[in-house]
C-alpha cells in the first residue's frame, strides 16, 4: 500500500475530531459528577428541548491548518449539577467551556496537531443554536432532566490531517518535578 | 502552617481549591490574574505554597511566575500549576521557572492535597 493510501481522508480526520469531542464533553462532564448519554438529534434538539432555555458558551481555536469554534449549550440542570460550588452559572459554563476545548486541545496535541483558543463567550436564550455556513447537527447528550449540546464548526486545510496517537498528561494527573 | 495563594480568574474553580484545600485544614487566599498574584506573594511572607492557572487576563500565570522568580527572589517557593493546557512546550516553560508541579484540569481532590502537602513551605 502505498503512504497516499494510508493518509486518512479529509472526511476521516473530521469524523475523529467530532469522535475527540464526543468523548472529551462525556468525560468533562463525568468528571464533575454528571452522566451524559449520547443520543441522536431526533432524541435530543435544540430546537425541540422541553427546557427551552439554554446557557451557552463558545470558545474559537486555531492552529496551523485548522480552526473553528466549539459551542457547548446546555438546559439549567446539567449545569447546575455538575457545579462543584455553589457559584455563578455565568462563571461555570464559561469554565465548562474552557475545560472542553481543553480536552479536545489536549487530544490534538496527542495527534501532533497544536492550537491556541480564545477566551469563552457565554450567551443565554432560548433554543440557542449556531448558524454555520454549512449543515452542522450538534453532538446531543440527555443527561438525567437536562440536555447538552456540542457544536463544532471546523475548517480545514484540504491537506490537513491527525497523526498518529502519543501519551499526554491525563486531566486530573498530577505531575510533580 | 503557612498559607496557600490561589491564582485563577474563575471564581468557581478559586473557590472549589479553596474549599478542597480548607477542608484539609490549609488556611487559603486568593488572587483573580497574575498582576494581583504577585502582589500578594510581594507583600505576604506567610505564603507557602502557589496554585497557579496558566490562562488569565492582565497577566498569565507563566508570566508571573518568571516574574516572581525574578533575581532568584522567592526561588524557594513552591508553585504548582493548575490548568487546562497540557502543551509540552508550556510544562517545559514553567519547569525552566522553577514550577514544582502541573496539574490538567479538573482536579481530583485527593492529589492536589497530596501535592500540597507534601509540598508546602513551613
Amino acid at each position: 500500500m502505498t503512504e497516499a493510501a494510508d493518509k486518512p481522508t479529509h472526511g476521516e480526520t473530521l469524523a475523529l475530531l467530532e469522535q475527540l469531542a464526543g468523548v472529551a464533553c462525556t468525560s468533562l462532564f463525568q468528571a464533575y459528577g454528571v452522566a451524559l448519554q449520547r443520543v441522536n438529534e431526533a432524541e435530543a434538539s435544540p430546537a425541540t428541548t422541553p427546557a427551552p432555555i439554554l446557557y451557552s458558551g463558545i470558545v474559537g481555536f486555531g492552529g496551523p491548518g485548522i480552526r473553528g469554534a466549539c459551542i457547548l449549550a446546555a438546559s439549567e440542570k446539567p449545569i447546575l449539577q455538575s457545579n462543584p460550588v455553589d457559584g455563578s452559572l455565568r462563571d461555570w459554563i464559561a469554565e465548562l467551556s474552557n475545560q472542553l476545548v481543553g480536552r479536545i486541545k489536549n487530544k490534538l496535541l496527542a495527534h501532533g496537531t497544536e492550537v491556541y483558543v480564545t477566551t469563552p463567550v457565554v450567551l443565554r436564550g432560548e433554543h440557542l443554536a449556531p448558524m454555520p455556513r454549512r449543515e452542522l447537527p450538534p453532538l446531543s447528550f440527555k443527561t438525567d432532566g437536562g440536555s447538552v449540546f456540542v457544536w463544532i464548526e471546523l475548517e480545514t486545510a484540504a491537506d490537513f490531517v491527525l497523526g498518529p496517537p502519543s501519551q499526554a498528561i491525563a486531566e486530573g494527573e498530577a505531575v510533580l518535578f | 502552617m503557612k498559607k496557600v495563594l490561589v491564582v485563577d480568574d474563575s471564581p468557581t474553580i478559586r473557590q472549589q481549591v479553596s474549599q478542597t484545600l480548607a477542608q484539609s485544614g490549609f488556611e487559603v487566599i486568593e488572587a483573580a490574574d497574575g498582576i494581583e498574584g504577585a502582589e500578594k506573594i510581594a507583600s505576604d511572607a506567610d505564603i507557602g505554597i502557589v496554585i497557579l492557572d496558566v490562562n488569565m487576563p492582565r497577566m498569565n500565570g507563566l508570566e508571573m511566575l518568571e516574574k516572581v522568580r525574578e533575581g532568584g527572589r522567592h526561588r524557594d517557593l513552591p508553585v504548582i500549576m493548575l490548568t487546562t493546557e497540557g502543551q509540552q512546550s508550556l510544562i517545559e516553560r514553567a519547569k525552566l521557572a522553577g514550577a514544582k508541579g502541573w496539574i490538567v484540569k479538573p482536579f481530583k481532590a485527593e492529589l492536589l492535597v497530596s501535592a500540597v502537602r507534601k509540598l508546602i513551605t513551613t
